[in-house]
């Protein structure tokens, strides 16, 4: 252990402290991307649902997820409308989508995430009006996840 | 350093004294060390089917990564031929949901905060490309843009139009677009947006975004070159839709062959889309949003991929592999490589899958047509490959077809050639300024800030350790100097968790050595994959400097077959001091590489275990089971 240990320090100081953490090459990245069980990203969240996690959210996709927890850090950096619109739409990409207005699931996952924020329920609600572009099917969807989450 | 530390007792405390709740689990996982870039081993944290970890970057940061566990398992067991140590433990429920909070929220803030910088580079190269443009002898072009913009290439490439006439999938749109909006909505959107982009100003000096906190979502504005790039896409966007441009015959892939050919079902499902995406189009020219555009062009090309296909009765589908991709060698191709043989029946396993749920699902939406275009794009990309004997390009997945491509006849920001000159300045500084905190926040240090300190500074985030009611034992203490060192940070967890469930996933070389010595004879298998020359499972390749001896599996061996690999080593140095005329000194770095690797060997440590390019077997190649090695006794 000691020697490993040692070993492992002597190298890594040797070859300039470049042996750090792993990076993965792109040629590795590409292989494992053709190779194995691993599948395309947009394969799962073309699915309705990821399933029941071990969080207890029900039918919660990893899209969801993910602009759940961004909108509660939009919330708490006091952003502006725009800056987070462009931060959704690179969110949203990594999942196969572009036209994230036309996706419910982002709605109501915003809506989950001003629930988890420290906003009072005034701020939350201004800020929901403006997420959801004074759109009233849109609020309508950012309501209903702030409700599913506030009653859980 | 002392801080990651506390924090590490601090979930030890946390996880420990637990209160009574629901169990949950999360799993730490080590990875034995090799020759690669982690010569120390590798450290990160599974949750559900994913994993976190964090990794050398660019500009000399740490960065956290999000990955696919199976993919994440393939990559270090399979490819980077390293055993994995999982210590699986039992958390409180609301534990494990804290955990991953932390986790996923700082993977996504992290991604804005390197976007950040991605906008003020974009700025100081848009005032550089402006000012440019003013120093010119003659009067500006003007066309002239020099700034690419995502999605123009589906419809320009600098080369003249393909014949065709227009489109009339985008007629139709345009003709709806008339008919609700009025006749001259195209036009005076068009003429808006190119105001507002002549209206554009660089941000004045004062404006800083230099402050980068770790855990907090960095508010930097609207950008300058984003600006311009948003309105850029737009614009260009509706003049396609105006001029009802067709897409360019190289954007798309018409696909012909059986294998390509349109069911019944898949056929009522591109109507049924097609007609879902001409309704959202339309919405989207009237979005609030920012950065429509991008989302216009792709919905429009795609929409005229999809009515081609109905009329060709095969798959059309947008060119999805990008600019600059790895290639599978023509050589391996012509030789029908079973390596290639095999990602090629994969691609096309993976096609029929994404066909055929785009064909059952009940409303496809963007996610499923993503997902068949780029299955479509690497299965095409092979057939035609084994068909002409060429170079197969391979890639990530999960990127969209975006052809960025420069815009002509895109306006300018009107801006003063003094303005400019003040804002480059301005730009310059910014992004320095910024580069230089975000290297504060997260440039990599060996000893604390690295993979290991960086999970358990991530998970400390929020607990306080002078709140632990209790200190846990000796063996949970995490003040040694060397707990930076994942195999160290691995053990004290395993101290710390008696009732920790162990397992591991042997390296693809050891579990098919183990499978050899079950069926064969000992010696022989030993002799033959004891070296790189005569092994079967390894092939030598260029992702690790060569060397002769595995060591792994031949302890009492080792400083023996240690100094073999380190005298070839050193004799690669000495041919490439010959060499460094002609390739750069690469084959001396690769001999002293090899020469250090092999040190350790000399002190019965193992380090190199051999890195594959592609690993033959059935899928999966690596699996896990109970543990059967100690993680540090090799």
């Amino acid at each position: 252990m000691i020697a490993r240990i040692a070993s492992s320090l002597i190298v890594m100081i040797a070859l300039g402290f470049t042996t750090g953490c792993f990076k993965i090459s792109a040629t590795q990245a590409s292989f494992g991307s053709s190779s194995d069980s691993s599948s395309s990203p947009f394969k799962s969240s073309s699915k309705s649902s990821s399933g029941p996690d071990e969080e207890g959210e029900k039918e919660e996709t990893a899209y969801q997820r993910d602009v759940r927890h961004y909108t509660v850090e939009f919330a708490r950096s006091a952003g502006k409308l725009e800056s987070f619109q462009r931060d959704l739409s690179a969110i949203a990409e990594g999942y196969g989508i572009t036209d994230w207005e036309r996706t419910e699931d982002t709605y109501v996952a915003v809506g989950r995430g001003l629930a988890e924020s420290e906003l009072d329920d005034w701020d939350a609600k201004q800020l929901a009006v403006a997420l959801s572009n004074e759109d009233r099917d849109h609020l309508a969807l950012v309501r209903s996840g702030y409700e599913s989450r506030r009653t859980q | 350093m002392i801080r990651w530390r506390h924090r590490l007792l601090a979930l030890v405390v946390v996880l420990v004294i637990a209160p009574e709740a629901p169990a949950s689990v999360v799993e730490y996982l080590y990875m034995e060390a090799n020759a690669g870039s982690s010569a120390g081993g590798h450290f990160a944290l599974k949750l559900d089917d994913r994993v976190y970890d964090f990794q050398n970057a660019e500009l000399g940061t740490l960065r956290l990564r999000r990955m696919d566990y199976d993919l994440f398992r393939y990559l270090y067991t399979v490819l980077d031929n390293r055993t994995m140590h999982i210590a699986r433990i039992n958390v409180p429920r609301e534990t494990r949901k804290a955990i991953f909070d932390r986790f996923n929220r700082r993977y996504l803030i992290q991604n804005k905060q390197f976007s950040v910088l991605d906008s003020l580079s974009g700025d100081r190269e848009l005032i550089r490309l402006l000012l440019a443009r003013d120093g010119r002898a003659t009067s500006p072009e003007p066309e002239w843009s020099g700034i690419r913009i995502r999605g123009a290439g589906f419809f320009y490439d600098g080369r003249p139009a393909d014949a065709g006439g227009e489109s009339p999938s985008l007629r139709a749109l345009r003709d709806r677009l008339a008919s609700n909006r009025g006749q001259a909505y195209l036009t005076d959107r068009i003429a808006a947006l190119e105001r507002a982009v002549l209206s554009l100003s660089p941000a004045p000096g004062a404006i800083s975004v230099a402050v980068v906190a770790r855990d907090e979502r960095p508010e930097s504005g609207y950008h300058f070159s984003d600006r311009y790039r948003d309105l850029g896409a737009k614009i260009i966007a509706l003049r396609v839709l105006e001029n009802t441009t067709r897409i360019r015959l190289n954007a798309r892939r018409a696909l012909s062959g059986d294998a390509y050919k349109l069911g019944a079902a898949e056929s009522r499902q591109i109507r049924a889309y097609g007609e879902q995406l001409e309704i959202r189009l339309e919405k989207l020219i009237a979005s609030k949003r920012p950065d429509w555009g991008f989302s216009l062009l792709l919905g429009m090309a795609r929409l005229q991929t999809l009515h081609e296909s109905l009329a060709r009765g095969y798959w059309v589908v947008l060119d999805s592999v990008p600019a600059n991709p790895a290639f599978l060698s023509q050589r391996a191709v012509q030789r029908r490589d079973p390596f290639v043989v095999e990602l090629r029946d994969r691609a096309h396993v993976a096609f029929f899958e994404a066909r055929t749920h785009f064909a059952t699902t009940p409303e496809p939406g963007e996610p499923a047509l993503a997902w068949l275009e780029e299955a479509a794009n690497r299965y095409a990309e092979f057939q035609r490959g084994f068909e002409q004997n060429l170079a197969i390009p391979i890639y990530e997945s999960g990127l969209l077809p975006d052809r960025a491509a420069t815009a002509r006849g895109l306006p300018l920001p009107d801006v003063d050639v003094r303005t400019l000159r003040s804002a480059a300045t301005a730009a310059e500084a910014r992004e320095h300024t910024y580069l230089d905190a975000m290297k504060q926040a997260f440039g990599y240090r060996l000893f604390s800030n690295n993979c290991v300190t960086e999970i358990f500074t991530t998970m400390g985030q929020g607990w306080d350790p002078t709140t632990a009611p209790n200190r846990p034992g000796e063996a949970d203490d995490p003040e040694g100097l060397l707990d930076f060192i994942p195999v160290v940070a691995y053990r004290k967890i395993l101290d710390a968790h008696a009732d920790a469930e162990v397992s591991e996933i042997p390296s693809f070389r050891r579990a098919r050595l183990e499978a050899m010595y079950a069926i064969e004879n000992d010696l022989g298998v030993y002799l033959r994959e004891s070296n790189t020359l005569t092994s079967t499972i390894y092939r030598r390749n260029d992702a690790e400097p060569f060397f002769l001896f595995f060591t792994e599996d031949a302890a009492p061996l080792r400083p023996v077959y240690g100094a073999l690999n380190f005298a070839v080593g050193i004799g690669e140095m000495a041919l490439g001091v010959l060499r460094a005329p002609w390739d750069r000194g690469r084959m001396f770095a690769s001999g002293l590489k090899g020469a250090a690797f092999s040190l350790p060997e000399l002190f019965f440590v193992n380090l190199r275990k051999g890195i594959l390019e592609y690993a033959p077997g059935d899928t999966p190649r690596t699996s896990r089971r109970p543990a059967q090695h100690a993680a540090f006794e090799s």
